[in-house]
């Protein structure tokens, strides 16, 4: 029997490993809340859960998958992992669909007994997985991180693989007609909170982040921190993620109009449908805990993503206007 | 989009035409994926200049291997970081995404099942969620990639999907003959496919042809030929024109002609602005050509029901 202390104990050296995969819902229209319900009732008797406020935002119940195979590691050393891990999708302002799969892992101690548990224990701890075997936690990290170059699958904990189905599960269904106002790319968000040594208070704190794009549409971010709910940390990440993919897909449509533009002044054909469906959808920290908010502004800061907006939403809104004028200009001539 | 490329026979210039339009469209701006279903020779990546892939790559995550189900998620490859020719590293500026899904090397042709259209259909609703442009190159003839993908694209998650068929033939008579075989004839395209659910006129008209490596008489190529010569060209050009008219393939589901070019012959490869104009080495009519089906592939007008 573990007491109190150990669980406290095993807490404190939990990883949490994630990844979020964010796309446009396969729709010619966003979706209303209800419709949003219907799509993610992903298990029967399990409601979902729905926000209006800031922006619309329904998220599925959490699905258990469990998992028996080698954890990641930089080094190569190949531990055994045990456990569950959890995935849920959500989609917000009727538009932006996300998987999202995490879990907690907890790594064996030196000197502790090395024991097989009954599914029974791993069961009754939804989004944990525990690991025989001596791994240290940057190895572990580190080796997640890095995984997936070009989509090429690693034997090992494979999250993306799982999150990528998630996806393609909620993209597919019948709900869906399939008629996209237009094509945008899915991006893969991958994070790992690992564990710091300072700030043993209690109050949740997040100490070194760093924030990486690594290809086109791979983004990597690494925090320290002690978090006791990891699950406000996975809200943070869906939120960063869901961002980033805004600013990428608006960006790329941008930069396409800028080097074929329409001439005459005409609006340049691609922008509208990303006026239409995505311009009013940036709400950044909306649905983040106030105690992680300084990771949001430590990513920030680094890769200034608010500031690059603003200036593609004034790029987008100038050339509506000089559209506006060019089109009273016709008209009067 | 979903583009099909299909021919009846190998060597047709299925692969190198198909590779030129999607990088044609991709440097147009479009979000464009090339994914190589020609199980037994799975060329595309020679033709993107990525010596890794020439042959599919090794490794066992080719689309092959993803099919079958030994992958849980195929190989992609972006384009854009990995050819290996000037003038394509890293992504111009207003170029869209280019993206190849290379086969695997030694794969083969395999009997379709369940679980594997299950697997396709998952795939290609998905890059048609992401690409403006999915063109899927199949083995040639009635292969089993052609069953794979008739029966995929009738299945609920696709057939919203906008699909179009491009069968690629040569300027001779047999290639005719074999082309309009495979589109119009027994087991062909539209027979399957109505016998998998399609609706057979509308899959009918969603087959465009495509003439490759078609000598053009009125080209230098042609100069030097005595007068018999040429008049004995153009009556049997004369012919060919007939007889495709004939069989259903002429004018009207015509969607491009590319001239035979002197690069094409000699080497499967890209044709860049570059080999046109400075190095002068593959003719200004085949980069035009190839422009002009890009276009097509994806205007609407070409493919109005007739
Ligand atoms: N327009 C062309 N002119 C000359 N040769 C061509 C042309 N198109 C293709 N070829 C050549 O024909 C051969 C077969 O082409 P390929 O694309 O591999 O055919 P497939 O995919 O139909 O088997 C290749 O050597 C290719 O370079
Ligand atoms: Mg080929």
């Amino acid at each position: 029997m573990a007491g109190l202390a150990d669980l406290a104990d095993d807490e404190r050296c939990r990883i949490l490993l994630g990844e979020v995969r964010t796309g446009l819902s396969a729709h010619s229209r966003a979706l209303a809340d209800t419709e949003a319900a219907a799509l993610l009732s992903l298990r029967p008797g399990v409601g979902v859960r729905v926000a209006t406020r800031p922006a619309a935002w329904v998220v599925s119940p959490d699905l258990t998958l469990g998992v028996h195979c080698p954890m990641p590691s930089r080094s190569g050393a190949r531990r055994d992992g045990i456990g569950t891990i959890l995935s849920r999708a959500s989609l917000t302002g009727g538009r932006m669909v996300q998987a999202t799969v995490h879990t907690g892992v907890v790594l064996g101690r030196s000197g502790a007994v090395d024991r097989r548990q009954p599914w029974a224990h791993h069961l009754a701890r939804p989004g944990r997985v525990e690991v025989a075997g001596r791994l240290r936690a940057d190895d572990l990290a580190d080796g997640f991180l890095a995984a997936v170059p070009d989509g090429v699958p690693g034997p090992d904990l494979d999250l993306g693989a799982v999150c990528g189905r998630l996806l393609d599960q909620v993209q597919e269904s019948p709900l869906l007609d399939q008629r996209l106002p237009f094509r945008a790319p899915r991006t893969r968000f991958r994070f790992a909170l690992l564990p710091c040594d300072h700030g043993a208070s209690g109050a949740a704190h997040v100490c070194r982040v760093s924030f990486v794009v690594e290809e086109e549409m791979v983004r990597v971010l690494r925090m320290s921190g002690s978090v006791a709910d990891l699950v406000s940390v996975v809200g943070l990440c869906e939120d960063l993620a869901l961002h980033d993919w805004l600013l990428t897909t608006v960006q790329r449509v941008v930069e396409g109009s800028r080097v074929r533009p329409s001439g005459g002044g005409r609006l340049p054909h691609q922008l509208r449908p990303v006026i239409d469906h995505l311009l009013h959808l940036w709400m950044p920290g909306a649905r983040v805990a106030d105690a992680l908010l300084p990771v949001w502004a430590g990513v920030e800061q680094r890769s200034g993503i608010s500031r690059q907006w603003e200036n593609l939403v004034g790029w987008i809104r100038d050339q509506l206007a000089l559209s506006l004028l060019a089109d009273l200009g016709r008209g009067a001539g | 989009m979903i583009l099909i490329a299909t021919s009846d026979k190998g060597g047709t210039g299925r692969s190198v035409t198909g590779c030129n339009i999607a990088l044609r469209c991709a440097l147009q701006g479009s979000n464009v994926c090339y994914v190589d279903f020609d199980f037994g020779s799975p060329t595309a990546g020679a033709i993107f200049h990525v010596e890794s892939a020439a042959r599919g790559i090794l490794g066992g995550q080719g689309m092959h291997s993803f099919l079958a189900g030994e992958a849980a998620a195929p190989v992609e490859l972006d384009l854009w970081r990995h050819m290996d020719r000037a003038g394509l590293r890293p992504r111009p500026p207003g170029a869209g995404r280019l993206v190849l899904f290379p086969g695997d090397e030694g794969g083969g042709e395999f009997p379709v099942d369940e679980d594997m259209t299950d697997r396709c259909v998952r795939l290609l609703r998905r890059l048609a969620e992401e690409f403006d442009l999915v063109i899927v190159d199949l083995s040639a003839g009635r292969s089993y990639a052609l069953q794979l993908v008739l029966e995929a694209t009738v299945r609920p998650a696709l057939r919203p999907v906008l699909a179009r068929w491009l069968v690629f033939h040569r300027w001779t008579r047999q290639h005719i003959i074999a082309a309009a075989g495979l589109a119009y004839g027994d087991h062909g395209i539209v027979d399957t496919g109505a016998a998998k659910g399609h609706d057979r006129d509308h899959l009918r008209d969603s087959i465009r042809f495509v003439r490759t490596a078609v000598p053009d008489l009125d080209s230098e190529q042609f100069a030097g030929l005595v007068p018999t010569q040429a008049a004995w060209l153009q009556e049997t050009d004369a012919d060919l024109q007939r007889l495709a008219a004939r069989r259903r393939i002429g004018r009207s589901v015509l969607l491009g002609s590319i001239p035979l070019d002197p690069v094409l012959q000699w080497r499967e490869q890209l044709i860049l602005e570059s080999d046109v104009w400075t190095l002068r080495i593959a003719n200004p009519q085949t980069g035009a050509a190839l422009d002009e089906l890009a276009k097509d592939v994806m205007d609407d007008d070409p493919w109005e029901g007739l």
